[in-house]
């Protein structure tokens, strides 16, 4: 019996001192009553497993907002900082500076709303079917907070010696600060994901999570609808505004189409 | 009756241990003692219990030696005393309830 639990638990990822520990658990169990019904190996590594992957996988969840929210704060501090927005052109390459906004624009969204999901999620647990979910919810939201960090790196690289010097550094170390709390995140993510668990749901949708009024067309529509009328208070023009509501209108559809399957978004 | 305390398993490890520090055959033939027999859970089922009840910090637990072999004992913290006493106080008013509704 301990042999075959041994085995079961290597099975789905519980190893090192933790399977030891179980073990010498077991076997003293067996000592003290050798017809002990101690139940089928293969059931009770399962429901060790469904348990240890249950508390990772919602310590990971809150540890991987928390890294977003470093995130969020390293990139949001010199972009606020900015004495000067530079001319597009006046940096390295425009090859550089379109694609390094753009990953801020679409990685800092993408974090959001996966890291806010897995949150979520992790905070009104369901159970070890749920497990899987905040697993790709919370890789989906590192990928975009590296996505974000590294779109603001690029920037400053971009603009170096175009604007302060001061400035390009802090840019800089606030993409060094992000990627070491993305790390240190996704080191706990794929901790967390090397224990198997024995049941998966199928996806119930946004409203599982923001009600049942949620909908993903209206969240498309308030972000773009946002858009639109921030930016055309703030640079004083409704086309520009206009351009950059749909702009935003054409990011979500395509980032939803992308990403519905791996964040659950629809049933 | 196994599978009604699958919910409540928890407060009952809880009080079990309540008076003092146990390893998992003896939690189980506690619990199995006190319920008259009745609980006939796959004693195996326990030890993932303890162990989900040790990482909320609600038990805490220790190698011992016993006749040549290593043997964890199992402690209620004080947050496990208050967790006991909230089930406690929970499944009280809950079969009050119940109690005054059925015949």
């Amino acid at each position: 019996m301990i042999d075959e639990l041994a085995r079961e638990l290597g099975r789905v990822g519980i190893r090192g001192r933790r399977r030891e520990r179980i073990l010498a658990e077991f076997a003293d169990h067996l000592a003290c009553d050798p017809q002990a019904p101690l139940g089928e190996p293969r059931q009770l590594a399962a429901q060790f497993a469904d348990e240890l992957a249950s508390d990772a996988a919602r310590r990971t969840a809150f540890g991987a907002f928390s890294a977003l929210a470093v995130v969020a704060f390293a990139v949001a501090v010199p972009q606020l900082t900015l004495p000067t927005v530079p001319d597009i052109a006046s940096g390295r390459s425009m090859f550089l500076v379109g694609p390094a906004t753009l990953a801020m624009v679409i990685g800092s969204q993408i974090a959001f709303a996966a890291g806010v999901l897995a949150a979520m999620r992790a905070l009104r647990f369901g159970g070890p079917q749920e497990v899987d979910l905040i697993r790709r919810r919370v890789a989906v939201a590192l990928g975009g907070g590296a996505l974000t960090a590294t779109g603001s790196a690029l920037y400053a690289v971009n603009f170096w010696g175009v604007v302060p010097s001061w400035w390009a550094l802090l840019a800089v170390a606030g993409a060094g600060a992000s990627a070491v709390s993305l790390a240190a995140s996704a080191l706990a993510y794929m901790w967390s994901s090397s224990i198997a668990v024995s049941q998966t749901e199928a996806a119930r949708g946004l409203s599982a999570d923001l009600g049942p009024f949620a909908r993903p067309w209206l969240i498309g529509a308030v972000a773009a609808g946002t858009m639109l009328v921030a930016t055309s208070m703030l640079e004083g023009s409704v086309v520009e505004g206009a351009l950059r509501g749909g702009f935003e209108a054409i990011l979500f559809v395509g980032c939803f189409v992308a990403l519905r399957r791996p964040l659950a978004l629809t049933q | 009756m196994s599978v009604a305390v699958k919910g409540y398993l928890d407060p009952v490890i809880l009080a079990v241990l309540a008076g003092g520090a146990l390893h998992g055959y003896a939690v189980i033939e506690e619990l199995k003692a006190r319920s008259g027999g009745e609980l006939d859970l796959p004693e195996g089922t326990v030890y993932p219990a303890l162990h989900r009840l040790e990482r909320r910090g609600l038990l805490r637990s220790s190698w011992t030696t016993a006749e040549g072999r290593r043997r964890r004992i199992y402690r209620l913290t004080a947050s496990g005393r208050r967790e006991l006493a909230s089930r406690t106080r929970e499944w009280r008013t809950f079969a009050r309830v119940v109690d005054g509704v059925l015949p």
